[in-house]
């Protein structure tokens, strides 16, 4: 096999590594944690499932951002009856304090083994919202505000709209 | 007896013109075309550029009040409409022109498939069209992301979503790339810097070899594809003409949107609900993501991409007439009515949630 083959082998691996999706890097034995959901508004609730643990590991989760960590609570992966892999599904609050921003979910054992998962946090929805048409819940209802605008303003660009469309006929109109 | 020659007197106009055109050389610009570049389908591409223009002047407008940091975006947008000069007016433009760029850009690329202009020696300007195609899409998403009301949220989450399934490739789209800046910020950066510096590239580009190989052949039942650049009874001048003459209506249709229904805005976001819809250029991907989840966001557009990439490698026949391409053309309209079909039922359905 010439140089230039096992250089093309060593690229083509290379290519495949970058592509193999995390899912086949965090394979059995190294532990791993989901977050649901994935964005969150400051103040609700998430659910970290964790897997791939060992047995009777205590995990101490935090919630890690650019201004510092925030301990989110302690836990213990269990394993089911006959089961090789041990896990855990837990709850806690993002505290209603958090800033709006990118974070990671932390979970760490006593022994330095790490697993994280990535979570947006955004302002809670009374925080985020202004205007006369505040809610609280999710809505697909637009956002009522005053977009009333002057005559004055309606007129000129009216007149605009006109001389828009005139010029541009004429200049689509042109011959050759 | 002697005589003097005496040149004629010029009206002031004619003296300006000539003045730029000694100094700028703008005669370069009257070069050959065919006469059927001045019609309509063909005009799809410059009309798109005159569109974009509008889009680079309003969007550096709204630039200056968007705040793009997840707590404060929503409450800059509603200070657009409400505060800034002419803010909701401006900002209604650049949605209105957004939607007709998508509608031009689209119907473009649809004419470039079906009259064959995609053939030698144009291969190559056909994967630079799909590129613009990509970042005008992108641009769209990243700008509906932008606003952080409702939709905007869910746009986001589904990004962020389909960044996972993507593995080691959606890396940049993951929260954790960057600690210190928001991916929300991240988005307003790729939507007004990154994505328009690739389009200039690519727009440089895709204009370089439409000078360099000149229209498409007009489509007969005999032409077949080649190099036309210097022919023609008509003139680039000409064509340049109607392209700001159609820029021109675009920007009068936008105005008049404007007025009449200015740009939405929803609620603000709130995080870990599905009660939108997606964008009308998105919607059709809506009925495979309701049966396959969100991986339908990556892998279904992923295959109509490999599709049209296949496109000049498949067909290589220098014919350009539709009904000597049956099969291509029949397998790309069997495609879009498919799109076309997904998209009523997306808008027809009631909203369901996919977001894990």
């Amino acid at each position: 096999m010439n140089h230039y083959i096992r250089r093309r082998i060593r690229l083509m691996l290379l290519f495949l590594l970058v592509l193999s999706p995390v899912g086949i890097a965090l394979a059995h034995g190294v532990p791993e944690i989901a977050v649901d959901p994935t964005v969150c508004a400051a103040g609700s609730m998430i659910t970290i499932t964790g897997s791939a643990m060992e047995d009777g590991n205590t995990y101490t989760i935090t919630l890690e951002g650019i201004k510092g960590s925030t301990p989110l609570g302690v836990t213990t992966a269990k394993s089911e009856s006959g089961s090789e892999e041990a896990g855990f599904v837990v709850q806690y609050t993002v505290p209603a304090s958090t800033a709006p921003g990118s974070y990671t979910v932390r979970a760490v054992t006593p022994d330095g083994d790490v697993a994280t998962a990535d979570l947006t946090v955004t302002a809670a929805a009374a925080q985020a919202s202004a205007g006369p048409a505040m809610s609280q819940m999710a809505s697909a209802e637009p956002h009522i505000l005053d977009r009333t605008k002057p005559a004055g303003q309606i007129f000129v660009v009216a007149v605009v709209i006109l001389l828009s469309a005139a010029g541009g006929l004429v200049l689509v109109r042109r011959k050759a | 007896m002697s005589t003097s020659i005496q040149t004629p007197p010029q009206r002031g106009t004619r003296r300006i013109a000539d003045w730029l055109n000694e100094r700028l050389g703008l005669q370069g610009i009257a070069y050959s075309v065919p006469e059927h570049a001045n019609s309509l389908p063909y005009l799809l591409g410059g009309i798109t550029l005159m569109g974009f223009i509008i889009l680079i002047v309003t969007g550096i407008y709204l630039a200056q009040f968007y705040h793009p940091d997840p707590a404060d975006a929503h409450d800059s947008v509603v200070y657009i409409i409400t505060g800034a000069p002419l803010g909701d007016l401006i900002r209604s433009v650049h949605f209105w022109t957004a939607q007709i760029v998508v509608v031009t850009v689209l119907l473009h690329m649809l004419r470039v498939l079906f009259t064959g202009a995609y053939k030698r020696p144009r291969e190559i300007n056909w994967y630079v069209g799909l590129g613009l195609l990509a970042i005008t899409l992108g641009l769209a998403f990243t700008g509906t992301v932008l606003k952080m009301d409702q939709e905007g949220l869910e746009a986001l989450g589904h990004n962020i979503e389909a960044a996972t399934i993507l593995g080691a490739l959606g890396g940049w789209f993951s929260a954790d790339f960057s600690r210190s800046t928001p991916l929300l910020t991240r988005l307003f950066d790729a939507h007004a810097t990154i994505l328009p510096l690739l389009f200039g590239l690519f727009i440089f580009t895709h204009i370089f070899l439409i000078k360099a190989h000149g229209i498409s052949p007009q489509v007969t039942s005999d032409a077949v594809s080649r190099a036309t650049a210097g022919e023609g009874k008509s003139h680039f001048n000409v064509h340049l003409v109607r392209m700001i003459g159609y820029g021109l209506l675009v920007l009068a249709v936008a105005l008049l949107l404007s007025l009449l229904i200015p740009a939405p805005l929803g609620q603000p976001g709130v995080a870990g609900a599905e009660v939108t819809k997606p964008p009308w250029m998105f919607i059709w991907l809506s009925p495979a993501e309701g049966v396959w989840g969100v991986r339908a966001l990556v892998i279904i557009p992923a295959v109509l991409a490999v599709l049209l990439a296949l496109v000049p490698i498949l067909d290589r026949s220098p014919y350009l007439s539709p009904s000597r391409r049956r099969v291509l053309v029949i397998v790309a309209g069997l495609i879009l009515v498919v799109i076309v079909v997904s998209a009523i039922v997306g808008s027809l359905q009631p909203v369901t949630a996919h977001l894990m």
